[in-house]
């Protein structure tokens, strides 16, 4: 047996023969030789042994045994006394506070013989936690023994500064605990608080995991939670920062706390995911991130974002640049308000039962919402919401400036206005639903009008209904006043009205009302309407189906102007086209207006799934025009009567706005045009207003400089380039063609965009020529600034450096050239 | 005249542009691939694309070559709605990498305070479908 003997082996294996069966190592020996009273039956590995041998520290992943705690606790036993003894003059007086209300091994007890001294002489903390001890003393500002630290019950532990307890393992904090920690102290590991344990971090302390009940949780300053917070009942998160501090924690909380109140303020962040389950106040501000509730109120103001909501029972409230992207639920008596916010968000889906209330207001955005019963949904302004879903909703568009336009407003093309609204369901349930839309549009052309055509479908099928109604209202109104116009009107109306169940069955559709007229001002008008009525009946023994055609309806007046020479016609057919020819360009003013308002409804008495999407586009065209208004309203009703079984309903709305216009002056065209439009926010940005012009008071012709801020420790001042210069824009962006053979092309906003100037310069000195190869040789490849031939200032590198310099010819004839990548920057010399 | 609005189809920027120069070019993109079997019979195949890829050059002055530049910078990826100098319309990409912009030549001085005038050559590749 190949033992390593040593001098201390010896001396003990003589008084136990069995002992010859372990690994002896020096560690080893040294610890028996250090008084330990050695059990052979006990398991001693390597690792222990480190452990014994390096002092007390805790390493979890070790397997503790009871030699190894009494070992400990003789160990630390021992040097707390040593400590007492170095420091007895200074604790004289002092208080020394023992805990463990966890139960100890009765072996390391500390009791009072073990310190021989009273236990009320020191100040300072000795904390017994399973198998481990630990110790503090602190001295005024010194700290003289520093383990880890596992602290029980009624113990007080405070780490303050940057004492050496900073990197401690605190694993469990007790019944009526308080653990503070501030400044820089870093807790990298776990926090456990077992019950009314109040734990308080201050500035940028860091905890993992806390886990509470009946807690009092405060984090301040810029603390940060990284992992998460579990609360249990009756807790009161209070989250404060004002330096951008942020949170991220899970709350799941089982009892009625409804007294307490959460909040998050300011640039708080919580990133990850909070859940309440009951009667629970959550207050999220500025950018705190997602909230998982239930019964809560909530309120996000600012800049907050919550990604994710599910509640019950609710208020909410968002306000300001407030997101909300994903969904709602909530059960009864809620109420849901979007006010006085500027950009506002609310996200994706909003799933509500009944006698809610969604507003949005200024630019309150709303992709989604899914509302149920008796809702009332209202946007004003420039409000836009891309997607609504609603039964027995109310969407109101109001626009009382006349500033803004929801549609796509030029001057150069056809107009066109798209309506299809769709409203299926194919469950056989009790149920009625009724949508009502209103489409009012109003367009003003002056000097050349556009063609402008509205089409509107309109499809409301139920495939398992006993009865449904349909009703489709248009209005078309074009009126053109002024002389020499020649205006034509066309409305088409389809209306269909289908049941695919063979019993018992009746289906009626005799709602279609047309209203009509043309008021030309002059000369012959024309109008012809056409319109046909389907209606299908049920033979009641065979059950086949009888499809009957009413024949058409038609309501057209004309009236004849004396001196008929031109011709208005206005007809009703599934399409609607005005059309104003102008035309006598900047002489006659002309004003045309088209009005179409669109009321559906459908009603069922079963309850069952019922989508209705209203798509709108619209677009007004005009190639030369003084003003142009165009207002948009939509209303939109939907609503179940019966509720009894599970009910789903979705109503789709989505509005895009975009304006462009440009100037057909002569001399507009060849200068740089302002480019004046706006779009919908997920458009790119446009480009600038104005560009960048020479700088005042530069005189040089052309001037590199070194650095680019200001004092220039290095200048060279050129001749201006040669025509010829280039211009260069890479930008990356990626293309592909699709089976079906579209191009699709992409570009990351982040990607870069690289502009290139490549210049040629001749005529220069060989003094001008030799001093730019200095200059470059000087500043290879640092950043430099390049006031151009135009005094505009570009800051970049110079990228290409082997342009020879040539001699064209005696005397000052050198020629050289470079290329330089940058970007347009501020000069500041 | 020739107009470029972006991005297609909520237009929020337009610029105008005289027409292109000579030379301008329309390529089908249409292929026909011919085999020949072992008896003799000739068989093609063919991929049909209903857009055309176009080339045209233009000669701008330096603020209108400024604002075409800054036309690209914002769209350069997004689709484009053309108006072409024969009064056909196009929905497309911009498929040109780089876009180069060459200072051919002194023009008339530019209104002030805008920079001094040259005229400028830029190449535009399109490609795209006829409305």
């Amino acid at each position: 047996m190949a033992l390593r003997v040593t001098q201390h082996f010896v001396e003990f294996a003589t008084g136990d023969a069995e002992s010859s069966d372990l690994r002896v190592t020096d560690q080893w020996i040294d610890v028996l030789a250090s008084g330990y009273d050695y059990d052979p039956d006990l398991r001693v590995t390597d690792q222990w042994i480190d452990v014994v041998a390096s002092g007390y520290d805790y390493a979890p992943s070790l397997r503790i045994t009871a030699l190894w705690m009494d070992v400990c606790a003789t160990n630390i036993q021992r040097g707390f006394t040593s400590l007492l003894g170095t420091a007895r003059s200074s604790l004289a007086g002092s208080t020394l506070l023992l805990g463990h209300p966890l139960g100890l091994p009765a072996e390391i007890q500390p009791t009072a013989p073990v310190y021989e001294e009273p236990v009320s002489a020191y100040t300072g903390m000795l904390a017994t936690f399973n198998s481990l001890l630990g110790v503090r003393f602190q001295l005024g500002s010194e700290t003289l023994f520093a383990p880890s630290y596992n602290v029980h019950a009624s113990d007080a532990l405070e780490l303050d500064d940057d004492g050496p307890l900073c990197n401690a393992i605190y694993q469990r904090v007790a019944i009526d605990d308080g653990l503070s920690l501030s400044l820089d102290d870093l807790v990298q590991r776990v926090f456990e608080v077992v019950s009314f344990d109040l734990v308080s971090f201050g500035e940028q302390a860091a905890a993992v995991l806390v886990r509470a009940s009946y807690d009092t949780l405060s984090l301040s300053d810029e603390a940060i939670a990284d992992v998460q917070v579990t609360r249990h009942v009756t807790d009161d998160l209070v989250v404060n920062d004002t330096d951008g501090a942020t949170f991220v924690g899970v709350y799941p909380r089982s009892a009625a706390d409804n007294e307490l109140a959460t909040q998050l303020q300011d640039t708080a962040a919580a990133s990850v995911v909070y859940r309440r389950r009951v009667f629970e106040a959550l207050s999220l501000s500025e950018q705190a991130a997602r909230i998982l509730t239930a019964s809560d109120s909530l309120v996000l103001s600012e800049a907050a974002v919550a990604d994710r909501i599910l509640s019950s029972g609710d208020a909410l409230v968002l306000s300001d640049e407030a997101t909300s992207s994903t969904e709602h639920t909530c059960s009864a008596s809620d109420t849901l308000d979007f006010s006085s916010a500027e950009t506002a968000t609310p996200g994706h889906t909003t799933q509500r039962d009944e006698e809610d209330t969604l507003s949005f207001v200024e630019d309150a955005i709303g992709d989604r919402c899914r509302v149920v019963d008796e809702e009332t949904l209202v946007i004003t302004d420039v409000a836009d919401a891309e997607k609504v879903r609603l039964i027995h909703d109310e969407l109101t568009l109001d626009d009382d400036t006349g500033a803004t336009y929801v549609g796509v407003f030029y001057r150069s093309a056809w107009d066109t206005i798209t309506a299809t609204d769709e409203a299926n369901t194919d469950r056989e349930l009790d149920a009625a639903a009724s949508d009502a839309i209103g489409l009012l549009e109003d367009a003003a052309v002056i000097f050349d009008a556009p063609e402008e055509t509205l089409v509107i479908t309109d499809v409301a099928s139920v495939d398992k209904c006993k009865y449904a109604i349909e009703t489709v209202e248009l209005y078309e109104y074009a009126d053109a006043t002024r002389d020499r116009i020649t205006c034509s009107d066309d409305l088409s109306l389809s209306e269909v009205a289908s049941y695919n169940i063979t019993r018992n069955v009746r289906a009626q559709d005799a709602g279609l009302i047309l209203d009509e007229r043309a008021w030309p001002g002059f000369h012959r008008v024309e109008a012809s309407d056409a319109v046909q009525v389907e209606y299908v009946d049920y033979d009641p023994e065979t059950y086949e189906p009888i499809i009957t055609y009413t024949g058409l309806q038609d309501t057209a007046t004309s009236a004849l102007v004396p001196s008929a020479a031109r011709e208005v016609s206005d007809r009703l057919y599934p399409a609607e086209r005005a059309e104003c020819i102008k035309i006598n360009a900047g002489a006659i003013e002309a004003i045309a207006s088209d009005a179409l308002v669109l009321t559906e409804k459908a009603s069922r008495n079963r309850l069952g799934d019922a989508t209705d999407t209203l798509a709108l586009t619209e677009t007004a065209a005009v190639v030369s025009s003084k003003l142009l208004v165009e207002d948009l309203e939509l209303t939109e009703t939907a609503s179940f009567s019966i509720v009894r079984n599970n009910l789903s309903a979705s109503d789709t709305l989505s509005i895009g706005e975009a304006i462009l216009y440009y100037n057909a002056l002569e001399d507009y065209l060849y200068a740089y045009h302002p480019f004046v439009g706006t779009g919908p926010s997920s458009n790119p940005d446009p480009p600038d207003i104005e560009l960048d012009g020479p700088i005042p008071g530069i005189t040089d012709p052309f001037k590199l400089v070194y650095p680019v801020v200001g004092p220039f420790s290095d200048t060279l001042v050129l001749r201006a380039p040669n025509l010829g210069n280039r211009d260069r824009l890479q930008m990356n962006r990626i293309s592909r063609e699709t089976r079906g053979g579209t191009l699709v092309v992409y570009a990351d906003p982040i990607w870069p965009k690289i502009q290139t100037l490549v210049l040629n310069f001749s005529g220069l000195s060989w003094s001008e020529a030799d001093g730019l190869h200095t200059f470059m040789d000087d500043h290879l490849g640092q950043e430099v600034g390049m006031l151009d031939w135009e005094h505009r200032f570009w800051s970049g590198v110079i990228t290409k450096l082997d342009d020879p310099i040539v001699q064209d010819g005696r005397g000052c004839q050198y020629s050289v050239g470079f290329e330089f990548e940058g970007e347009l920057a501020t000069y500041s010399p | 005249m020739f107009r470029m609005e972006a991005p297609y189809p909520s237009l929020q920027t337009l610029t105008v542009m005289p027409n292109p120069q000579f030379s301008d070019q329309e390529t089908n993109l249409n292929t026909v691939s011919r085999n020949t079997a072992m008896d003799g019979t000739r068989y093609t195949y063919v991929r049909r694309r209903t857009r055309r890829k176009m080339l045209w050059t233009f000669r701008l002055s330096r603020p209108k070559a400024l604002e075409v530049q800054a036309f690209f910078k914002s769209y350069f990826a997004s689709q484009i709605r053309i108006t072409d100098h024969r009064s056909r319309t196009w929905i497309g990409h911009f498929t040109s990498n780089p876009f180069e912009f060459e200072a051919i030549g002194r023009a008339a001085p530019a209104i002030n305070p805008m920079p001094r005038g040259e005229t400028m050559s830029v190449e535009i590749e399109f490609e795209g479908e006829e409305q």
